[in-house]
């Protein structure tokens, strides 16, 4: 098993939001999707995933509707709105500020 | 605002439909654990159960996941809430008895200060029954350095009527256009007021039957109509419709009946009885002009116009038109000012009832101070339960916020009772005496009592909740649950606190006790006036023979034979007629400069006001009036012109200071007009309830003369002591109409009647504040005593110890007992400090004692020491009884 990253406080949100950019995913889907891409660091903890989809969706950055999954069962699908995507710029924008900002101090030595 | 919106709905949504979410939840979760599953075994190649197990785990609790879940769709709190109560009514239903004694000192509490502020909302804030009564003023005006008038002119009404754009509408009232209705059978004096024909669509009012006024009624030649009030066509013409359309003589002019104008049109004239609504017609108007002769003008202001504003206008209108007759003064310019009709009636009356009305906010504090020491009671009983939930991780906000919940179920329960006393305390109040305060009548529970009787539980509930709540939920988890073992004893910071609950109520009960006792006292002294005469088994009647015999001869000759026919009546001792009844003691009022002859202030004169009458000589011996000096007229006074009059003792002390005044002389004027000398033939008793608000104590009495016309319309008649008075008064009123059916008698009264009237706005008042301070006296025992009773079987234990070891019973009851005084004295310390400072509000209100008044103030905290001592010494026997060997056992 690879190694594992804790997630940073606050980045959870724009990880969710990045895995939907590329299309309507369901709760399950976004967690594999995140698992991939990332080479299998970063695992978010269920237990914070789904109140994580739910305090999205009551912000209005991505809506949830009830359809079929790939798979071919009844699953809460999610989708990016159009707000979801400024949030998304903005964050990650916020992120590579931050990270940016890390890294120099990190170089300082 | 949209997403505002979506959010609302998905709030709701979760708020009502939080069991399908759950299942959805469910789903979710499902989903989410079988493709997991399905993903292991295919990836890694584990079998189902395995691929299921690592699935499980690694979602982690799904049960903490749910809670989590929930809180992010952020209702929790209202599920709480809902939990909360369901659980208070629970926890309530086991302690009846606490409950039956909350809501009962609740309701009462709630019920008194509903009551009154039922009649404060009315009487003082919403005096007017009308719609936008907010917006009607009353135009008055003021001249720098003098009184507020409301008596305005004519010609200044048409000027603002004109000009001013601030009004909606600005109506007239001429309160003089009663006078004699004569009908074919009979003739009675009726009030009348003529008003403008815009009054009844400005103030939203509909006639009970007919039409109101319009303005064509009001123009030269119109035919001349009237409407009759609601009270006068109930009692004269028996509430009949066919009154529409009929005529009615007034004075000299003939009236057609349009309708019936509504009884609430009289607020408008401080609820006195207006029996006649004319229109004022263009001709009244024209030749009222510029005269200062009574005309009331009153203003609907436009909606969103301030009153600050509308004076303003008024104010440069009414300069203006001064300024074309001729120039001003600015320093004598008049201002108009705008009255809000409530600031009418009687200061005195407004005072009263706003003392009556903050009482009763005490008596509601010394209720809320008992339901907060039960609660305190009870809280230390349910001790060990509060400190377990707390131990299982009930935070702080959590208990607090459900014994709020507690407080705040009570307080409805409560309440919701209260509001019913109040109904029913507003029926006695306005039963009782609806003779007094004719608009008692119209007070109601509105929507805006039933909102202060809301705001009220709501107040109480956070009053007598947050304290014992905070002081509960604030033990510290260690501390509580060491307690606990020791079998509910009672924390010491919860007694200090009980305590001071009950230290605050006597302090509030004094305070209330004194306040009443104060205004008792008061009325006592007024029932202590000498009235001067003896108003036992007198009738009074007003008679007025004018109209019908208009020269002195054939008035002497009605009189005469009124006089032979009640004379002749069984049970009529005496009957003497006079100018003016004893209700009508200020009518015939002069004031000016009176100068006494060898008087102590030399020549100088003295501004006076005195009543005068014109009475026969026998007046004095029939009211029994004393003479105390000099003699009454005789027959040779009645017919000539001698200048003798009789003054009452007030004026006498007045003019001629530690001095006989018989045979002195004295006369009205300045230098150098003076009237002429008059001497004096007599001086008696003063007359009346002198020293009361409104009763003028100087009076001088003139002899009648045969050759006065229309100056007698007062006749007074004593009976035989062991005569029905009342029987009396209805016999004697039928035999002066018989002598002339057409001769009205506006008033029929027992002397004792009248006396009592003017006693019964401070017996009411009294009888009022004695109830409430009686109930606050009773709260604050109940207190004192329930404190002092808990004390005593906290420390039964101790009490035995002490038994044991060789303690008296007495020195265990003093030792309560003690207690239980500390107590009461620290309160009523305060509570004296406190009255001091508070009776100097009453001190307008009070007659013959001074707000500090030493008889009160002594007997009010002797009466209750012993109160409390009783309330202490009860609980103080029952410690002494403790049986040592039951008591430790009991551990």
């Amino acid at each position: 098993m690879a190694p594992r990253a804790d997630l940073l406080q606050g980045t959870l949100d724009l990880l969710i939001l990045k895995t939907l950019v590329l299309g309507p995913l369901h709760g399950w889907a976004v967690s594999k999707r995140l698992r991939q891409l990332s080479s299998d660091v970063l695992d978010v903890g269920q237990g914070s995933l789904y109140p994580a989809l739910y305090r999205l969706e009551d912000k209005g950055w991505i809506s949830a509707e009830w359809g079929t999954s790939p798979e071919g069962r009844r699953a809460k699908i999610y989708t990016l709105t159009a707000d979801g995507r400024k949030q998304l710029a903005a964050e990650r924008s916020e992120w590579k500020l931050f990270s940016a900002a890390v890294d120099q101090v990190l170089k300082a030595t | 605002m949209r997403r505002f919106f979506m959010k609302l709905a998905r709030r709701v949504r979760a708020l009502v439909h939080g069991d399908t979410l759950d299942a959805e939840l469910s789903d979710e979760i499902r989903l989410h654990i079988e493709l997991e599953t399905e993903d292991l075994m295919q990836t890694r190649g584990l079998s189902r159960d395995e691929a299921r197990r690592q699935a499980m785990v690694g979602f982690g609790g799904v049960e903490r996941y749910r809670e989590a879940q929930r809180d992010a769709r952020g209702v929790r709190w209202i599920e709480q809430v809902a939990q909360d109560v369901k659980y208070a009514v629970r926890s309530l239903r086991k302690s009846p008895g606490f409950v039956v004694t909350s809501v009962l000192t609740i309701a009462l509490g709630i019920g008194v200060t509903t009551t009154v502020y039922s009649v404060v909302n009315r009487l003082i804030l919403h005096p007017l029954p009308f719609a936008h009564e907010d917006r009607i003023v009353i135009l008055a005006w003021q001249v720098p350095g003098r009184d507020v008038s409301d008596w305005i002119t004519s010609n200044d009404v048409a000027n603002w009527a004109r000009d001013a754009a601030s009004f909606q509408t600005i109506s007239l009232l001429d309160p003089y256009a009663g006078g004699l209705v004569t009908e074919p059978a009979r003739s009675l004096f009726a009030s009348g007021t003529g008003v403008s024909p815009t009054l009844f669509q400005s103030l939203g009012v509909q006639p009970v039957l007919g039409r109101s006024f319009v303005n064509a009624d009001t123009a030269r030649g119109a035919p001349r109509v009237i409407m009759l009030g609601e009270g006068f066509w109930r009692r004269e013409f028996g509430a009949r419709s066919d009154v529409v359309g009929q005529a009615i003589k007034v004075k000299d002019t003939t009236y057609t009946v349009i309708g019936v104008a509504p009884e609430q049109l009289i607020a408008l004239r401080d609820y006195q009885e207006v029996d006649l609504w004319v229109p004022i017609t263009s001709a009244r108007l024209a030749k009222l002009g510029s005269t200062m002769q009574g005309i009331q003008g009153v203003g609907l202001l436009k909606s969103g116009v301030s009153v600050t504003r509308a004076e303003q206008e008024l104010t440069l209108l009414m300069r203006r038109l001064l300024a074309e007759r001729g120039p001003v003064k600015l320093a004598d310019a008049p201002s108009a000012v705008l009255v809000r009709p409530s600031m009418l009636l009687d200061s005195s009356f407004t005072e009263g009832l706003w003392a009556l009305f903050w009482a009763t906010l005490l008596v509601l504090l010394i209720a809320c101070a008992n339901v907060a020491n039960l609660q305190l009671v009870r809280a230390s009983r349910r001790a060990q339960e509060t400190a377990i939930r707390a131990a299982l991780g009930a935070s702080r906000g959590r208990l607090l916020r459900q014994l709020m919940v507690e407080s705040l179920a009570l307080a409805i329960v409560g309440g919701a009772c209260g509001i019913l006393v109040a109904w029913a305390g507003l029926q006695v109040i306005v039963n009782s005496h609806p003779d007094i305060m004719g608009h008692l009548a119209t007070v109601q529970l509105d929507r805006r009592v039933l909102a202060f009787g809301i705001g009220m539980i709501l107040f109480t509930s956070l009053i007598y909740g947050a304290v014992p709540a905070l002081h509960t939920t604030r033990s510290r988890l260690a501390g509580a649950l060491r307690r606990v073992s020791q079998a509910g004893r009672g924390s010491p910071g919860g007694r200090r606190l009980q305590s001071g609950i009950v230290v605050v109520e006597v302090a509030v009960a004094c305070v209330l006790l004194i306040g009443a006792g104060l205004p008792t006292h008061s009325f006592l002294k007024m029932l202590a006036i000498d009235p001067g005469y003896a108003p036992a088994g007198m009738l009074e009647f007003s008679v007025w023979p004018t109209a019908r015999y208009p020269d002195s001869t054939s008035e002497a000759g009605y009189w005469n034979s009124v006089l032979t026919r009640v004379r002749a009546l069984p049970g009529v001792e005496a009957a003497v007629p006079a100018s003016g009844s004893m209700l009508q003691s200020n009518l015939q009022t002069v004031g000016g400069n009176v100068e006494a002859e060898d008087g102590p202030m030399g020549g100088k004169p003295q501004l006076l006001t005195i009543a005068s009458r014109n009475v026969p000589g026998d007046y004095f011996r029939v009211l029994g009036i004393r003479m105390l000096a000099g003699q009454t007229f005789s027959a040779e006074d009645e017919r000539s012109e001698p200048n003798v009059e009789i003054i009452d003792k007030s004026l006498a002390e007045r003019l001629w200071p530690g001095q006989p005044s018989v045979g002195k002389r004295f006369r009205w004027g300045n230098a150098p007009s003076f009237g002429p000398w008059i001497t004096v033939k007599g001086v008696v008793s003063d007359v009346g309830l002198v020293g009361l608000r409104g009763v003028s104590p100087l009076q001088a009495y003139k002899p009648h003369r045969a050759d006065d016309v229309g100056r007698m319309s007062g006749f007074f008649v004593r009976v035989s002591p062991n005569t029905n008075e009342q029987v009396a008064l209805a016999t004697v009123k039928s035999v002066i109409h018989s002598v002339d059916p057409l001769v009205p008698i506006p008033s029929a009264n027992t002397e004792s009647e009248i006396v009592d009237g003017a006693l019964a706005i401070p017996r009411f008042a009294t009888a009022l504040v004695t109830a409430f301070a009686a109930l606050a006296l009773l709260l604050a025992a109940i207190g004192l005593y329930g404190t002092i009773a808990y004390g005593v079987s906290q420390r039964t234990r101790e009490i035995g110890v002490r038994i044991a070891l060789g303690a008296h019973t007495g020195d265990v009851s003093k030792l309560i007992t003690g207690s239980g005084l500390r107590l009461a004295l620290g309160g009523m310390a305060i509570g004296l400090v406190g009255a001091l400072a508070g009776a100097r509000l009453l001190a307008g209100l009070l007659y013959g004692i001074s707000p500090t008044d030493p008889a009160v103030f002594v007997a009010i905290p002797v009466g209750l020491l012993v109160v409390a001592g009783a309330a202490s010494y009860l609980p103080a026997r029952r410690a002494a009884r403790v049986d040592p060997v039951i008591a430790l056992r009991a551990e």
